[in-house]
Protein backbone atom coordinates (compact mmCIF):
# COMPACT_ATOMS: atom_id res chain seq x y z
CA UNK A 1 0.00 0.00 0.00
CA UNK A 2 1.08 3.53 -0.69
CA UNK A 3 2.06 5.96 1.98
CA UNK A 4 0.06 8.93 0.71
CA UNK A 5 -2.62 7.87 -1.77
CA UNK A 6 -3.14 10.38 -4.56
CA UNK A 7 -6.61 10.58 -6.09
CA UNK A 8 -6.63 9.40 -9.70
CA UNK A 9 -10.33 9.65 -10.39
CA UNK A 10 -12.84 11.64 -8.38
CA UNK A 11 -16.55 11.24 -8.98
CA UNK A 12 -18.68 13.95 -7.41
CA UNK A 13 -22.46 13.71 -7.12
CA UNK A 14 -22.86 11.83 -10.39
CA UNK A 15 -26.49 11.41 -11.33
CA UNK A 16 -27.98 9.56 -14.26
CA UNK A 17 -31.63 8.84 -14.91
CA UNK A 18 -32.89 6.66 -17.71
CA UNK A 19 -36.28 7.56 -19.09
CA UNK A 20 -38.10 4.39 -19.91
CA UNK A 21 -41.48 4.24 -21.47
CA UNK A 22 -43.63 1.40 -20.29
CA UNK A 23 -46.26 -0.27 -22.42
CA UNK A 24 -49.06 1.91 -21.13
CA UNK A 25 -47.20 5.01 -22.42
CA UNK A 26 -46.58 6.03 -18.84
CA UNK A 27 -43.12 7.51 -18.41
CA UNK A 28 -41.00 5.61 -15.96
CA UNK A 29 -37.79 7.13 -14.66
CA UNK A 30 -35.11 4.78 -13.55
CA UNK A 31 -32.33 6.31 -11.51
CA UNK A 32 -29.18 4.39 -12.34
CA UNK A 33 -26.86 6.73 -10.46
CA UNK A 34 -28.12 8.82 -7.57
CA UNK A 35 -25.58 11.44 -6.43
CA UNK A 36 -22.66 9.03 -6.41
CA UNK A 37 -19.39 10.39 -5.03
CA UNK A 38 -16.23 8.40 -4.79
CA UNK A 39 -12.47 8.63 -5.05
CA UNK A 40 -10.17 6.14 -6.68
CA UNK A 41 -6.53 6.36 -5.75
CA UNK A 42 -3.59 5.50 -7.90
CA UNK A 43 -2.73 1.82 -7.85
CA UNK A 44 -5.57 0.62 -5.68
CA UNK A 45 -8.30 -1.92 -6.30
CA UNK A 46 -11.79 -0.85 -5.41
CA UNK A 47 -14.37 -3.61 -5.14
CA UNK A 48 -17.86 -2.63 -6.28
CA UNK A 49 -20.76 -4.81 -5.19
CA UNK A 50 -24.48 -4.52 -5.61
CA UNK A 51 -27.36 -6.38 -7.14
CA UNK A 52 -28.19 -6.37 -10.85
CA UNK A 53 -29.55 -3.02 -11.97
CA UNK A 54 -28.01 -1.12 -9.07
CA UNK A 55 -26.04 1.09 -11.44
CA UNK A 56 -22.60 -0.52 -11.24
CA UNK A 57 -22.11 -0.75 -14.99
CA UNK A 58 -23.55 2.71 -15.55
CA UNK A 59 -20.95 4.10 -13.16
CA UNK A 60 -18.16 2.46 -15.15
CA UNK A 61 -19.62 3.53 -18.46
CA UNK A 62 -19.86 7.10 -17.17
CA UNK A 63 -16.20 7.15 -16.09
CA UNK A 64 -15.24 5.76 -19.50
CA UNK A 65 -17.36 8.34 -21.30
CA UNK A 66 -19.64 5.74 -22.85
CA UNK A 67 -22.67 7.29 -21.11
CA UNK A 68 -23.43 10.95 -20.42
CA UNK A 69 -24.26 12.06 -16.92
CA UNK A 70 -27.31 14.19 -16.11
CA UNK A 71 -25.32 16.07 -13.50
CA UNK A 72 -22.21 15.71 -11.41
CA UNK A 73 -18.52 15.82 -12.01
CA UNK A 74 -15.88 13.29 -12.94
CA UNK A 75 -12.28 14.41 -12.54
CA UNK A 76 -9.38 12.39 -13.87
CA UNK A 77 -5.88 13.46 -12.93
CA UNK A 78 -7.06 17.00 -12.20
CA UNK A 79 -9.01 17.34 -15.45
CA UNK A 80 -12.77 17.47 -15.56
CA UNK A 81 -13.72 14.86 -18.15
CA UNK A 82 -17.46 14.33 -18.04
CA UNK A 83 -18.32 17.52 -19.92
CA UNK A 84 -15.88 16.93 -22.78
CA UNK A 85 -17.10 16.07 -26.24
CA UNK A 86 -16.19 12.71 -27.70
CA UNK A 87 -13.26 14.14 -29.69
CA UNK A 88 -11.99 16.21 -26.77
CA UNK A 89 -12.12 13.11 -24.59
CA UNK A 90 -10.24 10.89 -27.07
CA UNK A 91 -6.75 11.70 -25.68
CA UNK A 92 -7.88 10.29 -22.31
CA UNK A 93 -9.21 7.08 -23.84
CA UNK A 94 -5.91 5.26 -23.67
CA UNK A 95 -5.57 5.97 -19.95
CA UNK A 96 -9.06 4.71 -19.04
CA UNK A 97 -9.73 1.14 -20.13
CA UNK A 98 -12.30 -1.55 -19.54
CA UNK A 99 -12.65 -5.33 -19.43
CA UNK A 100 -16.11 -6.56 -20.29
CA UNK A 101 -18.18 -9.22 -18.63
CA UNK A 102 -18.62 -11.56 -21.56
CA UNK A 103 -15.31 -12.31 -23.29
CA UNK A 104 -17.10 -14.07 -26.17
CA UNK A 105 -18.82 -10.89 -27.36
CA UNK A 106 -16.19 -8.34 -26.43
CA UNK A 107 -13.94 -9.13 -29.40
CA UNK A 108 -14.66 -8.23 -32.99
CA UNK A 109 -15.25 -11.62 -34.65
CA UNK A 110 -13.50 -10.40 -37.80
CA UNK A 111 -10.22 -9.51 -36.12
CA UNK A 112 -7.33 -11.66 -35.00
CA UNK A 113 -5.99 -11.06 -31.51
CA UNK A 114 -3.08 -9.18 -33.03
CA UNK A 115 -5.32 -6.73 -34.89
CA UNK A 116 -7.54 -6.36 -31.83
CA UNK A 117 -4.56 -5.50 -29.63
CA UNK A 118 -3.10 -3.21 -32.29
CA UNK A 119 -6.47 -1.51 -32.54
CA UNK A 120 -6.46 -0.78 -28.82
CA UNK A 121 -3.05 0.88 -29.26
CA UNK A 122 -4.30 3.19 -31.99
CA UNK A 123 -3.88 6.23 -29.74
CA UNK A 124 -0.36 5.22 -28.73
CA UNK A 125 1.46 7.50 -31.13
CA UNK A 126 4.95 7.19 -29.69
CA UNK A 127 5.43 3.63 -30.97
CA UNK A 128 5.74 2.62 -34.62
CA UNK A 129 3.87 -0.34 -36.08
CA UNK A 130 6.71 -2.83 -35.74
CA UNK A 131 7.25 -1.96 -32.10
CA UNK A 132 3.53 -2.27 -31.49
CA UNK A 133 3.49 -5.70 -33.08
CA UNK A 134 6.28 -6.82 -30.81
CA UNK A 135 4.43 -5.30 -27.86
CA UNK A 136 1.38 -7.42 -28.78
CA UNK A 137 3.43 -10.57 -28.30
CA UNK A 138 4.90 -9.19 -25.11
CA UNK A 139 1.41 -8.44 -23.78
CA UNK A 140 0.18 -11.92 -24.68
CA UNK A 141 3.18 -13.27 -22.80
CA UNK A 142 2.28 -11.08 -19.83
CA UNK A 143 -1.20 -12.64 -19.64
CA UNK A 144 0.30 -16.10 -20.09
CA UNK A 145 -0.82 -16.69 -23.66
CA UNK A 146 1.71 -18.01 -26.16
CA UNK A 147 2.53 -15.99 -29.27
CA UNK A 148 0.50 -18.29 -31.52
CA UNK A 149 -2.66 -16.66 -30.11
CA UNK A 150 -1.76 -13.52 -32.07
CA UNK A 151 -3.05 -15.10 -35.27
CA UNK A 152 -6.22 -16.60 -33.81
CA UNK A 153 -9.77 -15.34 -34.20
CA UNK A 154 -12.05 -15.07 -31.16
CA UNK A 155 -14.10 -18.13 -32.17
CA UNK A 156 -10.96 -20.24 -32.05
CA UNK A 157 -10.32 -19.48 -28.38
CA UNK A 158 -11.95 -20.44 -25.09
CA UNK A 159 -13.64 -18.01 -22.72
CA UNK A 160 -10.72 -18.01 -20.31
CA UNK A 161 -8.19 -17.39 -23.06
CA UNK A 162 -10.33 -14.59 -24.47
CA UNK A 163 -10.63 -12.95 -21.08
CA UNK A 164 -6.83 -13.01 -20.74
CA UNK A 165 -6.61 -11.43 -24.17
CA UNK A 166 -9.19 -8.85 -23.06
CA UNK A 167 -6.99 -7.99 -20.10
CA UNK A 168 -4.00 -7.71 -22.45
CA UNK A 169 -6.08 -5.44 -24.66
CA UNK A 170 -6.96 -3.21 -21.72
CA UNK A 171 -3.30 -3.04 -20.70
CA UNK A 172 -2.01 -2.40 -24.22
CA UNK A 173 -2.27 1.41 -24.29
CA UNK A 174 -0.60 1.67 -20.85
CA UNK A 175 -3.67 2.84 -18.88
CA UNK A 176 -3.95 4.34 -15.40
CA UNK A 177 -7.35 2.84 -14.71
CA UNK A 178 -9.24 -0.29 -15.77
CA UNK A 179 -12.91 -0.85 -15.09
CA UNK A 180 -13.38 -4.59 -14.66
CA UNK A 181 -17.07 -5.27 -15.22
CA UNK A 182 -17.57 -8.71 -13.66
CA UNK A 183 -14.61 -10.09 -15.58
CA UNK A 184 -15.00 -13.56 -14.09
CA UNK A 185 -18.78 -13.93 -14.10
CA UNK A 186 -18.89 -15.73 -17.45
CA UNK A 187 -16.01 -18.07 -16.61
CA UNK A 188 -16.03 -21.36 -14.78
CA UNK A 189 -14.58 -21.74 -11.30
CA UNK A 190 -11.18 -23.15 -12.21
CA UNK A 191 -10.46 -20.31 -14.66
CA UNK A 192 -11.65 -17.62 -12.24
CA UNK A 193 -8.79 -18.11 -9.82
CA UNK A 194 -6.22 -17.89 -12.62
CA UNK A 195 -7.70 -14.65 -13.93
CA UNK A 196 -7.82 -13.12 -10.45
CA UNK A 197 -4.21 -14.00 -9.72
CA UNK A 198 -3.24 -12.66 -13.11
CA UNK A 199 -4.95 -9.35 -12.33
CA UNK A 200 -3.24 -9.10 -8.95
CA UNK A 201 0.15 -9.78 -10.50
CA UNK A 202 -0.41 -7.28 -13.30
CA UNK A 203 -1.40 -4.62 -10.83
CA UNK A 204 1.81 -5.13 -8.88
CA UNK A 205 3.78 -4.81 -12.12
CA UNK A 206 2.01 -1.81 -13.63
CA UNK A 207 0.45 0.04 -10.63
CA UNK A 208 -2.79 0.52 -12.54
CA UNK A 209 -6.01 1.22 -10.61
CA UNK A 210 -8.96 -1.15 -10.79
CA UNK A 211 -12.62 -0.94 -10.12
CA UNK A 212 -13.59 -4.56 -9.77
CA UNK A 213 -17.30 -5.27 -10.08
CA UNK A 214 -18.50 -8.58 -8.78
CA UNK A 215 -21.38 -10.38 -7.13
CA UNK A 216 -18.92 -12.68 -5.48
CA UNK A 217 -18.10 -11.29 -2.05
CA UNK A 218 -15.36 -13.81 -1.40
CA UNK A 219 -13.65 -12.59 -4.55
CA UNK A 220 -13.99 -8.95 -3.49
CA UNK A 221 -12.59 -9.77 -0.10
CA UNK A 222 -9.61 -11.43 -1.77
CA UNK A 223 -8.79 -8.81 -4.37
CA UNK A 224 -10.02 -5.39 -3.20
CA UNK A 225 -8.36 -2.78 -0.98
CA UNK A 226 -11.58 -0.87 -0.47
CA UNK A 227 -15.19 -1.85 -1.04
CA UNK A 228 -18.13 0.18 -2.33
CA UNK A 229 -21.67 -1.10 -1.98
CA UNK A 230 -24.34 0.15 -4.36
CA UNK A 231 -28.05 -0.31 -3.90
CA UNK A 232 -30.68 1.08 -6.28
CA UNK A 233 -28.38 3.68 -7.74
CA UNK A 234 -27.05 4.90 -4.41
CA UNK A 235 -23.70 4.35 -2.81
CA UNK A 236 -24.89 2.97 0.51
CA UNK A 237 -21.58 2.08 2.01
CA UNK A 238 -17.91 2.52 1.35
CA UNK A 239 -14.81 1.83 3.31
CA UNK A 240 -11.89 -0.47 3.89
CA UNK A 241 -12.38 -4.10 3.17
CA UNK A 242 -12.08 -5.09 6.80
CA UNK A 243 -14.57 -2.49 7.94
CA UNK A 244 -17.20 -3.51 5.37
CA UNK A 245 -16.85 -7.20 5.93
CA UNK A 246 -16.56 -7.13 9.71
CA UNK A 247 -18.80 -4.20 10.63
CA UNK A 248 -21.33 -3.59 7.89
CA UNK A 249 -23.36 -0.48 8.69
CA UNK A 250 -26.12 -0.46 6.09
CA UNK A 251 -28.97 -2.95 6.19
CA UNK A 252 -28.41 -3.93 2.57
CA UNK A 253 -24.74 -4.73 3.16
CA UNK A 254 -25.67 -6.85 6.14
CA UNK A 255 -28.23 -8.70 4.07
CA UNK A 256 -25.72 -9.15 1.28
CA UNK A 257 -23.10 -10.54 3.64
CA UNK A 258 -25.42 -12.89 5.42
CA UNK A 259 -26.65 -14.26 2.11
CA UNK A 260 -23.25 -15.68 1.27
CA UNK A 261 -21.30 -18.65 2.36
CA UNK A 262 -18.89 -16.35 4.19
CA UNK A 263 -21.78 -15.01 6.21
CA UNK A 264 -22.90 -18.36 7.44
CA UNK A 265 -21.11 -18.02 10.75
CA UNK A 266 -22.70 -14.65 11.40
CA UNK A 267 -26.08 -16.04 10.44
CA UNK A 268 -25.74 -18.90 12.83
CA UNK A 269 -24.70 -16.48 15.57
CA UNK A 270 -27.69 -14.28 14.92
CA UNK A 271 -30.00 -17.25 14.95
CA UNK A 272 -28.70 -18.54 18.26
CA UNK A 273 -28.99 -15.04 19.71
CA UNK A 274 -32.68 -14.82 18.77
CA UNK A 275 -33.38 -18.32 20.05
CA UNK A 276 -31.88 -17.80 23.46
CA UNK B 1 2.76 7.92 -15.55
CA UNK B 2 4.69 4.80 -16.28
CA UNK B 3 6.21 4.67 -19.72
CA UNK B 4 5.79 1.62 -21.91
CA UNK B 5 8.82 -0.57 -21.19
CA UNK B 6 11.57 -1.04 -23.73
CA UNK B 7 11.22 -4.13 -25.87
CA UNK B 8 13.70 -6.78 -26.78
CA UNK B 9 14.07 -7.80 -30.40
CA UNK B 10 13.76 -11.52 -29.88
CA UNK B 11 10.04 -11.67 -30.60
CA UNK B 12 9.06 -13.30 -33.84
CA UNK B 13 6.32 -11.51 -35.76
CA UNK B 14 3.83 -14.10 -36.97
CA UNK B 15 1.92 -13.91 -40.23
CA UNK B 16 -1.62 -15.12 -40.53
CA UNK B 17 -2.60 -17.47 -43.40
CA UNK B 18 -3.28 -15.98 -46.82
CA UNK B 19 -6.75 -15.17 -48.13
CA UNK B 20 -6.74 -18.24 -50.38
CA UNK B 21 -5.70 -20.52 -47.50
CA UNK B 22 -8.51 -19.19 -45.34
CA UNK B 23 -11.03 -19.81 -48.13
CA UNK B 24 -9.80 -23.36 -48.63
CA UNK B 25 -9.90 -24.05 -44.89
CA UNK B 26 -13.50 -22.91 -44.64
CA UNK B 27 -14.86 -24.43 -47.85
CA UNK B 28 -12.60 -27.27 -48.93
CA UNK B 29 -10.11 -27.09 -51.78
CA UNK B 30 -12.43 -28.63 -54.40
CA UNK B 31 -15.28 -26.22 -53.92
CA UNK B 32 -13.02 -23.17 -53.96
CA UNK B 33 -10.89 -24.25 -56.91
CA UNK B 34 -13.77 -25.44 -59.10
CA UNK B 35 -15.97 -22.41 -58.62
CA UNK B 36 -13.17 -19.89 -58.93
CA UNK B 37 -11.92 -21.75 -62.04
CA UNK B 38 -15.36 -21.61 -63.66
CA UNK B 39 -15.82 -17.94 -62.81
CA UNK B 40 -12.36 -17.07 -64.14
CA UNK B 41 -13.04 -19.19 -67.24
CA UNK B 42 -16.28 -17.30 -67.96
CA UNK B 43 -14.64 -13.92 -67.44
CA UNK B 44 -11.60 -14.82 -69.57
CA UNK B 45 -13.92 -16.17 -72.26
CA UNK B 46 -15.70 -12.84 -72.30
CA UNK B 47 -12.48 -10.84 -72.37
CA UNK B 48 -10.91 -12.75 -75.26
CA UNK B 49 -14.19 -13.30 -77.18
CA UNK B 50 -13.23 -10.91 -80.03
CA UNK B 51 -9.99 -12.84 -80.51
CA UNK B 52 -11.63 -16.27 -80.76
CA UNK B 53 -12.47 -17.76 -84.18
CA UNK B 54 -16.20 -17.16 -83.67
CA UNK B 55 -18.69 -16.09 -86.27
CA UNK B 56 -19.64 -12.43 -86.36
CA UNK B 57 -22.17 -12.06 -83.51
CA UNK B 58 -23.95 -9.06 -85.05
CA UNK B 59 -24.07 -10.09 -88.71
CA UNK B 60 -27.60 -11.10 -89.81
CA UNK B 61 -27.89 -13.87 -92.38
CA UNK B 62 -31.40 -13.40 -93.88
CA UNK B 63 -31.32 -16.83 -95.53
CA UNK B 64 -30.45 -18.72 -92.36
CA UNK B 65 -33.09 -17.51 -89.91
CA UNK B 66 -34.07 -19.82 -87.04
CA UNK B 67 -31.84 -22.66 -88.15
CA UNK B 68 -31.56 -25.43 -85.56
CA UNK B 69 -28.15 -26.25 -84.02
CA UNK B 70 -25.82 -27.69 -86.62
CA UNK B 71 -22.12 -28.16 -87.28
CA UNK B 72 -21.96 -24.68 -88.74
CA UNK B 73 -24.07 -22.91 -86.11
CA UNK B 74 -23.52 -24.88 -82.90
CA UNK B 75 -26.37 -23.20 -81.05
CA UNK B 76 -28.43 -22.48 -84.20
CA UNK B 77 -29.44 -19.02 -85.40
CA UNK B 78 -31.98 -16.52 -84.09
CA UNK B 79 -34.90 -14.67 -85.75
CA UNK B 80 -32.47 -12.36 -87.53
CA UNK B 81 -30.21 -15.20 -88.64
CA UNK B 82 -27.40 -14.30 -86.22
CA UNK B 83 -25.23 -17.07 -84.76
CA UNK B 84 -26.49 -17.85 -81.23
CA UNK B 85 -23.25 -19.51 -80.09
CA UNK B 86 -21.15 -16.49 -80.91
CA UNK B 87 -23.73 -14.14 -79.44
CA UNK B 88 -24.01 -16.13 -76.21
CA UNK B 89 -20.27 -15.85 -75.65
CA UNK B 90 -20.02 -12.20 -76.68
CA UNK B 91 -22.89 -11.40 -74.30
CA UNK B 92 -20.65 -12.28 -71.34
CA UNK B 93 -18.83 -9.00 -71.95
CA UNK B 94 -21.78 -6.70 -71.63
CA UNK B 95 -23.71 -8.72 -69.04
CA UNK B 96 -20.85 -9.18 -66.60
CA UNK B 97 -19.76 -5.56 -66.92
CA UNK B 98 -23.28 -4.31 -66.37
CA UNK B 99 -24.37 -6.66 -63.62
CA UNK B 100 -21.20 -6.66 -61.55
CA UNK B 101 -20.33 -2.99 -61.83
CA UNK B 102 -23.84 -1.83 -61.05
CA UNK B 103 -24.14 -4.14 -58.08
CA UNK B 104 -20.70 -3.19 -56.78
CA UNK B 105 -21.53 0.51 -57.01
CA UNK B 106 -24.81 -0.17 -55.23
CA UNK B 107 -23.06 -2.02 -52.38
CA UNK B 108 -20.18 0.42 -52.04
CA UNK B 109 -22.60 3.33 -51.63
CA UNK B 110 -25.51 1.52 -49.99
CA UNK B 111 -23.70 -0.46 -47.28
CA UNK B 112 -21.90 2.52 -45.67
CA UNK B 113 -25.09 4.60 -45.84
CA UNK B 114 -27.02 1.85 -44.07
CA UNK B 115 -24.27 1.36 -41.50
CA UNK B 116 -24.07 5.08 -40.76
CA UNK B 117 -27.82 5.45 -40.36
CA UNK B 118 -28.02 2.32 -38.21
CA UNK B 119 -25.09 3.31 -35.99
CA UNK B 120 -25.78 7.00 -35.47
CA UNK B 121 -29.56 6.68 -35.30
CA UNK B 122 -31.66 9.76 -34.51
CA UNK B 123 -31.88 12.60 -37.01
CA UNK B 124 -29.26 11.19 -39.43
CA UNK B 125 -31.11 7.87 -39.52
CA UNK B 126 -34.44 9.59 -40.18
CA UNK B 127 -33.07 11.63 -43.08
CA UNK B 128 -31.22 8.72 -44.72
CA UNK B 129 -34.14 6.34 -44.31
CA UNK B 130 -36.59 8.81 -45.85
CA UNK B 131 -34.24 9.35 -48.80
CA UNK B 132 -33.87 5.63 -49.46
CA UNK B 133 -37.61 5.19 -49.18
CA UNK B 134 -38.15 7.87 -51.81
CA UNK B 135 -35.63 6.11 -54.06
CA UNK B 136 -37.38 2.79 -53.56
CA UNK B 137 -40.83 4.24 -54.01
CA UNK B 138 -40.03 5.38 -57.53
CA UNK B 139 -41.25 2.96 -60.26
CA UNK B 140 -38.08 1.35 -61.53
CA UNK B 141 -38.84 1.07 -65.25
CA UNK B 142 -40.37 4.55 -65.34
CA UNK B 143 -37.31 6.01 -63.68
CA UNK B 144 -35.01 4.21 -66.11
CA UNK B 145 -37.06 5.43 -69.06
CA UNK B 146 -36.94 9.01 -67.82
CA UNK B 147 -33.19 8.98 -67.21
CA UNK B 148 -32.37 7.24 -70.48
CA UNK B 149 -34.60 9.67 -72.38
CA UNK B 150 -32.98 12.66 -70.71
CA UNK B 151 -29.35 11.58 -70.45
CA UNK B 152 -29.06 9.32 -73.45
CA UNK B 153 -29.02 5.58 -73.89
CA UNK B 154 -25.50 4.54 -72.92
CA UNK B 155 -23.93 1.68 -71.02
CA UNK B 156 -22.72 4.01 -68.25
CA UNK B 157 -26.22 5.38 -67.73
CA UNK B 158 -27.63 1.87 -67.57
CA UNK B 159 -25.06 0.87 -64.96
CA UNK B 160 -25.82 3.96 -62.89
CA UNK B 161 -29.57 3.39 -63.06
CA UNK B 162 -29.26 -0.17 -61.81
CA UNK B 163 -26.72 0.87 -59.18
CA UNK B 164 -29.16 3.54 -58.09
CA UNK B 165 -31.80 0.87 -57.63
CA UNK B 166 -29.43 -1.29 -55.59
CA UNK B 167 -28.42 1.46 -53.13
CA UNK B 168 -31.60 1.36 -51.01
CA UNK B 169 -31.70 -2.44 -51.13
CA UNK B 170 -28.28 -2.71 -49.53
CA UNK B 171 -28.56 0.28 -47.24
CA UNK B 172 -31.75 -1.10 -45.69
CA UNK B 173 -30.28 -4.54 -45.38
CA UNK B 174 -27.10 -3.31 -43.66
CA UNK B 175 -29.03 -0.90 -41.45
CA UNK B 176 -31.18 -3.70 -40.07
CA UNK B 177 -28.08 -5.70 -39.14
CA UNK B 178 -26.16 -2.73 -37.71
CA UNK B 179 -28.80 -1.41 -35.32
CA UNK B 180 -28.55 -4.36 -32.90
CA UNK B 181 -24.73 -4.43 -33.27
CA UNK B 182 -24.46 -0.93 -31.80
CA UNK B 183 -24.78 -2.14 -28.21
CA UNK B 184 -22.65 -5.27 -28.60
CA UNK B 185 -19.61 -5.24 -26.33
CA UNK B 186 -16.97 -5.34 -29.04
CA UNK B 187 -18.33 -2.10 -30.48
CA UNK B 188 -18.09 -0.54 -27.02
CA UNK B 189 -14.57 -1.93 -26.80
CA UNK B 190 -13.74 -0.27 -30.12
CA UNK B 191 -14.90 3.04 -28.66
CA UNK B 192 -12.86 2.49 -25.52
CA UNK B 193 -9.84 1.82 -27.75
CA UNK B 194 -10.24 5.32 -29.15
CA UNK B 195 -11.75 4.63 -32.57
CA UNK B 196 -13.48 7.63 -34.05
CA UNK B 197 -17.18 6.97 -34.75
CA UNK B 198 -16.49 6.66 -38.47
CA UNK B 199 -13.70 4.13 -37.78
CA UNK B 200 -16.06 2.18 -35.53
CA UNK B 201 -18.51 1.98 -38.43
CA UNK B 202 -16.02 1.05 -41.13
CA UNK B 203 -13.55 -1.14 -39.22
CA UNK B 204 -15.79 -2.86 -36.71
CA UNK B 205 -19.40 -2.71 -37.79
CA UNK B 206 -19.52 -3.04 -41.58
CA UNK B 207 -17.34 -6.20 -41.74
CA UNK B 208 -19.77 -7.82 -39.30
CA UNK B 209 -22.84 -6.74 -41.22
CA UNK B 210 -21.89 -8.18 -44.60
CA UNK B 211 -23.31 -11.71 -44.31
CA UNK B 212 -26.77 -10.92 -45.75
CA UNK B 213 -25.12 -8.72 -48.36
CA UNK B 214 -23.16 -11.67 -49.72
CA UNK B 215 -26.36 -13.71 -50.04
CA UNK B 216 -28.01 -10.91 -51.95
CA UNK B 217 -25.15 -10.17 -54.39
CA UNK B 218 -25.74 -12.89 -57.05
CA UNK B 219 -29.49 -12.29 -56.92
CA UNK B 220 -28.90 -8.61 -57.61
CA UNK B 221 -26.66 -9.52 -60.53
CA UNK B 222 -29.38 -11.74 -62.01
CA UNK B 223 -31.95 -9.04 -61.38
CA UNK B 224 -29.75 -6.50 -63.15
CA UNK B 225 -29.66 -8.69 -66.28
CA UNK B 226 -33.40 -9.19 -66.06
CA UNK B 227 -33.93 -5.44 -65.81
CA UNK B 228 -31.76 -4.82 -68.85
CA UNK B 229 -33.79 -7.40 -70.79
CA UNK B 230 -36.97 -5.64 -69.72
CA UNK B 231 -35.60 -2.28 -70.83
CA UNK B 232 -34.42 -3.79 -74.12
CA UNK B 233 -37.93 -5.07 -74.71
CA UNK B 234 -39.38 -1.56 -74.63
CA UNK B 235 -36.62 -0.27 -76.86
CA UNK B 236 -34.35 1.12 -74.16
CA UNK B 237 -31.33 -0.54 -72.66
CA UNK B 238 -29.35 -2.60 -75.11
CA UNK B 239 -30.27 -2.04 -78.75
CA UNK B 240 -31.06 -4.95 -81.05
CA UNK B 241 -27.83 -6.23 -82.60
CA UNK B 242 -25.78 -5.96 -79.40
CA UNK B 243 -25.42 -9.45 -77.90
CA UNK B 244 -26.98 -9.52 -74.44
CA UNK B 245 -28.55 -12.52 -72.70
CA UNK B 246 -31.73 -10.87 -71.50
CA UNK B 247 -32.48 -9.38 -74.91
CA UNK B 248 -31.68 -12.69 -76.61
CA UNK B 249 -34.04 -14.62 -74.33
CA UNK B 250 -36.69 -12.00 -75.02
CA UNK B 251 -36.04 -12.36 -78.75
CA UNK B 252 -36.55 -16.13 -78.72
CA UNK B 253 -39.36 -16.31 -76.19
CA UNK B 254 -42.10 -16.14 -78.83
CA UNK B 255 -40.39 -18.89 -80.85
CA UNK B 256 -40.42 -21.56 -78.15
CA UNK B 257 -44.05 -22.48 -78.80
CA UNK B 258 -43.08 -23.26 -82.41
CA UNK B 259 -40.40 -25.66 -81.21
CA UNK B 260 -37.54 -23.26 -81.91
CA UNK B 261 -36.13 -23.60 -78.39
CA UNK B 262 -32.46 -22.88 -79.11
CA UNK B 263 -32.85 -19.15 -79.52
CA UNK B 264 -33.79 -18.66 -75.83
CA UNK B 265 -32.42 -21.74 -74.12
CA UNK B 266 -28.71 -21.19 -74.80
CA UNK B 267 -28.50 -17.58 -73.56
CA UNK B 268 -30.77 -18.72 -70.72
CA UNK B 269 -28.27 -21.42 -69.83
CA UNK B 270 -25.49 -18.84 -69.96
CA UNK B 271 -27.40 -16.61 -67.55
CA UNK B 272 -28.35 -19.49 -65.29
CA UNK B 273 -24.81 -20.82 -65.17
CA UNK B 274 -23.31 -17.40 -64.46
CA UNK B 275 -25.72 -16.66 -61.63
CA UNK B 276 -25.12 -20.12 -60.20
CA UNK B 277 -21.35 -19.65 -60.21
CA UNK B 278 -21.63 -16.13 -58.82
CA UNK B 279 -23.86 -17.54 -56.10
CA UNK B 280 -21.29 -20.21 -55.22
CA UNK B 281 -18.45 -17.71 -55.23
CA UNK B 282 -20.34 -15.30 -53.01
CA UNK B 283 -21.11 -18.21 -50.67
CA UNK B 284 -17.41 -19.01 -50.55
CA UNK B 285 -16.47 -15.38 -49.92
CA UNK B 286 -19.16 -15.22 -47.24
CA UNK B 287 -17.11 -17.64 -45.15
CA UNK B 288 -14.66 -14.77 -44.63
CA UNK B 289 -17.24 -12.60 -42.91
CA UNK B 290 -19.54 -15.05 -41.15
CA UNK B 291 -19.75 -13.96 -37.53
CA UNK B 292 -18.12 -16.69 -35.57
CA UNK B 293 -19.80 -17.06 -32.23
Amino acid sequence: MMAAPTPLITVDAATKTYKLRSRSLRRVNMTALDRISLVINRGETVGLVGESGSGKSTLGRAILHLTDLDSGKIVYNGNEIQSLSESEFRPYRRKLQMVFQNPLTSFNPMMTMESALLDSMRLVSELDLNTKRRRVLQLLDQVELSSRFATLYPYEMSGGQLQRAAIARALAPDPDFIFLDEPTAALDMSIRGQIINLLLRLQRETSVSFIFVSHDLRLIRYIADRVLVMYQGQLVESGDKAQIFDHPQHAYTQKLLSATFVGQAERAQARSRTET
Amino acid sequence: MSAIPQLQDDFVVIRRPSLYRRLVEANGAWRVNLNLAILIFIIVLGVIAPLLPLQNPVKPLPLERLNPPSAEHWFGTDTNGMDVFSRTIHAIRIDFTLAISSVVIGVVIGAPLGAISGYYGGRIDDVLTRITEVLQGFPQILFAMAVLAAAGNSLINLILIIAFYNIPVYSKMVRSVVAPLREVEFVQAAKVAGNRPIAVVFRHIIPNALVPVFSQLPLSCAYAVQLIAGLSFIGLGVSIPTPEWGAMIQNGASQIVFGKWWVSVFPGLGLFFSVWVLNNVSDILKSLVVRRA
